[in-house]
């Protein structure tokens, strides 16, 4: 496995991979609710032996007040109860606000393996919407192919979960990506500050992407990229010549592999390494993922990144009830 | 080598599929899709090196099975030199070459040459070619009996050499009669020769196909089934004509048409001027024309033009000077198409005749037999007939027979006169004498019966007045006689409205040397008749015209009856002075006709024959006129010679140039070879042939047989090399 982001984690290669489960035989699950569930029940079952045990994003409590907290977080009832100071930890301050956003344009409609990319993405997707449901956190989805296609606001509420779920089993028709356009549409739409997680494959010109991350970024969301990839795109993996033909425009090109193979790989190379540059530069997480690679690895990654502290948006202030 | 079917020869082409798929077999199979293109740049393209081609024994093989494919669809034959029963057939064609006058026009006879060779040389070489011309008749130059007896290659040797030296004529075109005549030439084959000879003919005629092509034969005639017709019209450099013709007798109209006022005045300007028409055809691009006498030589008269405009396709009518006693001919100038421009006019001799009545009273009254026939009109192109009174008894001089033919009489002549009457018979003269008054008494009557007495040199009539009761009509008319032969009609033979008040009642001792014309319907009388008195003709009426004694004056029959007596009285020449071209002109003996070069005119010995039945009198001959021109015939009688002129000029019918419509033959019942048809039947004639060819050899089964062989082998090859491809998959493995 390789990946061309700076920012995953070391610890993620360690251990063993089949402890996870296999995309593949995943992806057999027909109901994505199951397939999400599985992933979730399964990253749970790891967690036990994970280095980073007992940590969770949901956590409320009482404790006691002590020098330094605010006075505002003091529950005040229960210190006419019990004379007592405590520290009520509101239940928002766990809610987190998640945006899954999923790039459903034709490019990822492309797959070397027995599901495609985008089967791979509205896996992951589905993943982080039950894992993050089951925190109590607000999840919102939008798809988008060349526009915003759908959008449902970040909530937390029953049946919010099928909703995205359905969402996510739409069937997309989209034709081109173009990043730009709905990244920018987001910022309008998310006024809220928020995790924003962008699916997507990102293969697209990095000269606009800078400034609708940028914008984003500037309105306090935190925002993750996940970069899904087919591995026959890392690599070009053609064994004779072959005619290309893209699948958003349709454009085709003869490939000889052996010729050609060398200059992807190199391009690909400096596209990859400009976008971790990029959001290097903005503060952007970017995480890449093989279609291949256990859909554990991405609520891990999340889980890990928060670790680190580099997800901020969850709300440590205590409110007024 | 030839084809069946050419067209899926096409199919051979094909062979590039192969070929193609072979050259394609280099780039990738199929297409496989990618996400995005952005980062992969085009590998320069290798597939149109010949070298690509690996499978060389497959492609051969492949292309030879769509070749032999193709040339097994395309039916292929060699063609053997078989001669088929087509060709060694022969048939009948005559060329009908039209030679009228109409073909003298600008251009056109060299262009009727020309079609006429092409056309006998595309006759087939074992044909039967006859060729005749034809206008007024039709004329053998290579009969088909003819070329029957020549070689086949010598026929249209022939008929080529025979077409050098051919003339158009000056007659009109019979296009009818031609069509029949070569069509009763093939039935009149069939009936004779043997069966092995093709019952059908083509009639091929090269023409201008003028609308005066006199179509009108063939409406009778029934059309054979066998015999067809192909129609070639040639067409003059420059289409048009225009036809000048006088209005006959214009300018010796009839006196009695006009008032009694303007006569003289009339008269005076219609001999003056002349009225001639001008017919334009449709397709002309002449529209101004000048009309000009000319004299016997052939130069203009001076001050005798008439300019005349007549549109394309319209007749005018101008008046202009009448024919100047020195011109011979009308000229219409401005015309392109020059044979029918001269108008031949012959100046018919005027014959003056004197109508001599002797009644009393010189004083006109309704009471006087001379009151009415001094109106009658008796004049006309050929002769004057003044009239004249003579009182009876007069001493004046009679005149000769010659000059006044025809004298009547009342019943008052004078013995002394009646002397004179008989003498004037003896000569050859004419007398109507008209019982006009009543015989009231024995003197009168014994007056009467002395003057016929007199007349007739014997006691023969026996005269008393007829006993009236309050009319008498008319019967027993013999409308045998020529008197009476214009009245036969239905429409003229009533003469019940011609009523006799009186009458006088004949009867004659000799009634068989009279002829009895007419009977009075009371008593059986004769009311007129006639007997031969010396070399002259004594007539009589039993009454008088005048109001008292009958209405016959008044009546319509009055005038026929009159000048029916004048005419016998005074026989004129009926033979017309103007002819046509082409016509017959029947001459007796002791007269010739001379053609316009002075030279004499032989009678057609064949026509005589032929009419010999018809012909009235055995010394009738006939001559034929053949060209314009003004002819003189020369009559000597009893010693005297006289001469006229007569004229022939193109006939009329032939100046009527404008194509016909082919169609109008067609609904005549002519049937058309067809150019399109006769192309069709060569055409489907080749393909019989050539199917009889490819059937009898049969490529195509043995083409098939090498595609199945073709195809077998590329198949094993096929599954041969592919079973080593996965032989090798499998070590690889």
């Amino acid at each position: 496995m390789s990946s061309a982001s700076p920012t995953i984690p070391n610890e993620r290669y360690q251990g063993p991979s089949t402890s996870w489960v296999d995309p593949a035989t995943l992806m057999r699950i027909k109901n994505l609710q199951l397939r999400a569930k599985r992933v979730v029940d399964g990253f749970h079952n790891g967690l036990h032996r994970s280095p980073l045990h007992g940590f969770s994003v949901e956590f409320s409590e009482y404790r006691r007040y002590s020098e330094g907290d605010d006075p505002r977080g003091i529950d005040w009832k229960l210190f006419a109860r019990s004379d007592r100071y405590y520290i009520k930890k509101f239940e928002d301050e766990t809610n987190r606000r998640c945006l899954l956003v999923v790039d459903q344009s034709r490019s990822m409609s492309f797959g070397s393996l027995e599901y495609t990319k985008v089967d791979y993405a509205r896996t992951l997707a589905a993943t982080l919407a039950y894992y993050l449901t089951l925190q109590r956190d607000a999840v919102g989805m939008m798809t988008f192919e060349a526009d915003v296609k759908e959008m449902i606001p970040a909530r937390f509420r029953p049946g919010q979960l099928k909703r995205l779920l359905g969402l996510l089993e739409q069937p997309s028709e989209g034709e081109t990506t173009d990043l730009i356009r709905p990244l920018s549409q987001l910022a309008d739409l998310a006024r809220q500050r928020s995790l924003i997680v962008v699916i997507s494959d990102f293969l697209v010109p990095l000269e606009g992407l800078k400034t609708p991350l940028a914008f984003l970024r500037a309105r306090k969301h935190d925002v993750m990229l996940i970069r899904t990839l087919d591995p026959s795109e890392l690599d070009l993996q053609l064994q004779q010549p072959t005619m290309l033909r893209d699948l958003e425009s349709g454009r085709e090109i003869y490939i000889d592999p052996l010729t050609a193979a060398p200059r992807y790989r190199e391009r690909f190379g400096e596209h990859a390494a400009g976008l971790a540059k990029l959001t290097g530069q903005l503060g952007v997480t970017l995480t890449t993922m093989k279609t291949s690679d256990p859909l554990e690895h991405a609520l891990f990654d999340l889980l890990s990144l928060q670790q680190q502290g580099k997800i901020k948006n969850v709300r440590r202030s205590g409110g007024a009830p | 080598m030839s084809f069946l079917t050419p067209l899926y020869a096409l199919a051979a082409m094909a062979v590039a599929l192969p070929i193609l798929f072979h050259l394609i077999k280099k780039q990738p199979r199929g297409n496989q899709v990618f996400s995005s293109l952005m980062f992969l740049e085009p590998s320069p393209p290798r597939l149109t090196r010949r070298s690509n081609v690996d499978q060389w024994l497959l492609l051969i093989l492949r292309g030879l099975a769509l070749m032999l494919l193709a040339a097994a669809f395309a039916r292929p034959f060699w063609n053997e030199p078989l001669a088929t029963s087509e060709e060694q057939a022969s048939s009948r064609r005559i060329l009908m070459l039209d030679t009228s006058a109409s073909m003298r026009r600008d251009g056109i006879w060299e262009k009727a040459l020309d079609s006429a060779k092409k056309e006998i040389q595309e006759m087939g070489p074992m044909d039967t070619i006859g060729l005749y011309t034809f206008d007024t008749s039709v004329r053998p130059l290579v009969s088909l009996s003819e070329s029957m007896e020549l070689l086949p290659n010598q026929r249209k040797e022939r008929c080529l050499a025979t077409l050098k030296n051919l003339e158009p004529t000056w007659n009109h075109t019979d296009l009818g009669l031609a069509l029949i005549t070569a069509s009763d030439l093939f039935n009149g084959d069939e009936n004779t020769e043997s069966e092995s000879i093709a019952s059908d003919g083509e009639i091929v005629v090269v023409t201008d196909f003028q609308m005066g092509s006199k179509l009108d034969r063939l409406e009778n005639y029934q059309w054979p089934e066998g015999s067809k017709v192909k129609v070639v019209r040639v067409a003059p450099n420059r289409e048009g004509n225009a036809r000048a013709n006088l209005q006959s007798d214009e300018s010796l109209s009839n006196p009695a048409e006009k008032s009694p006022n303007n006569a003289k005045e009339s008269e005076s300007r219609d001999s003056e001027v002349v009225r001639v028409r001008v017919a334009n055809e449709p397709n002309s691009a002449q529209e101004k024309f000048t009309l000009r006498w000319l004299d016997k030589e052939g130069s203009p008269l001076t001050g005798s033009e008439l300019s005349i405009q007549v549109p394309a396709g319209s007749s005018m009518v101008g008046r202009m000077i009448a024919m100047p006693p020195s011109a011979t001919q009308l000229r219409l100038e401005g015309d392109d198409a020059s044979f029918d421009n001269e108008i031949y006019v012959a100046n018919a001799p005027v014959r003056d005749y004197e109508l001599l009545c002797v009644d009393v009273q010189s004083r006109p009254s309704p009471e006087n037999l001379s009151y009415f026939i001094e109106q009658l009109p008796l004049s006309h192109r050929k002769r004057k007939v003044a009239f004249a009174r003579r009182e009876p008894g007069s001493d004046a001089p009679w005149s000769k027979a010659e000059r006044s033919p025809l004298i009547i009489t009342s019943s008052l002549v004078a013995m002394s006169d009646a002397q004179a009457l008989q003498a004037h018979m003896q000569q050859g003269g004419h007398v109507l004498l008209v019982l006009d008054r009543a015989l009231r008494d024995e003197s009168a009557i014994a007056g009467c019966e002395g003057v016929l007495k007199e007349l007739l040199g014997a006691i023969e009539v026996t005269v008393e007045e007829g006993r009236v009761r309050s009319y008498s009509m008319m019967q027993q008319i013999d409308f045998q006689n020529p008197l009476f032969r214009p009245f036969a009609d239905s429409r003229f033979n009533d003469f019940t409205k011609v009523k006799f008040w009186a009458h006088r009642k004949l009867s004659f001792s000799e009634p068989d040397a009279w002829t009895i014309l007419s009977r009075f319907d009371d008593d059986g009388s004769p009311a007129i008749a006639s007997r031969r008195v010396g070399e002259g003709t004594l007539w009589l009426f039993a009454s008088g015209w005048q109001p008292a004694e009958s209405q016959l004056a008044l009546s319509t029959k009055f005038v026929p009856i009159i000048a029916g007596i004048f005419d016998q009285a005074a026989p004129q020449d009926q033979r017309q002075e103007q002819w046509f071209v082409g016509e017959r002109m029947p001459i007796v003996q002791g007269e010739r006709i001379l053609d316009p070069l002075g030279s004499e005119l032989s009678p057609e010995e064949n026509f005589q024959e032929e009419r010999k039945e018809e012909s009235k009198s055995a010394e009738e001959r006939w001559v034929r006129f053949d060209k314009p021109g003004l002819y003189s015939l020369q009559i000597e009688k009893q010693g005297e010679s006289a001469t006229r002129s007569i004229a022939v000029n193109v006939s009329l019918s032939e100046s009527d140039t404008a194509p016909a419509d082919q169609e109008q033959l067609g609904r005549l019942g002519v049937r058309f070879t067809d150019q399109r048809n006769a192309v069709e039947k060569l055409a489907s004639k080749r393909q019989l042939r050539a199917m009889e060819l490819e059937a009898q050899q049969g490529w195509w089964r043995w083409l098939i047989l090498g595609v199945v062989g073709a195809v077998a082998l590329e198949s094993l090859i096929c599954v041969f090399r592919k079973s080593q491809v996965t032989t090798t998959n499998i070590i690889t493995n």
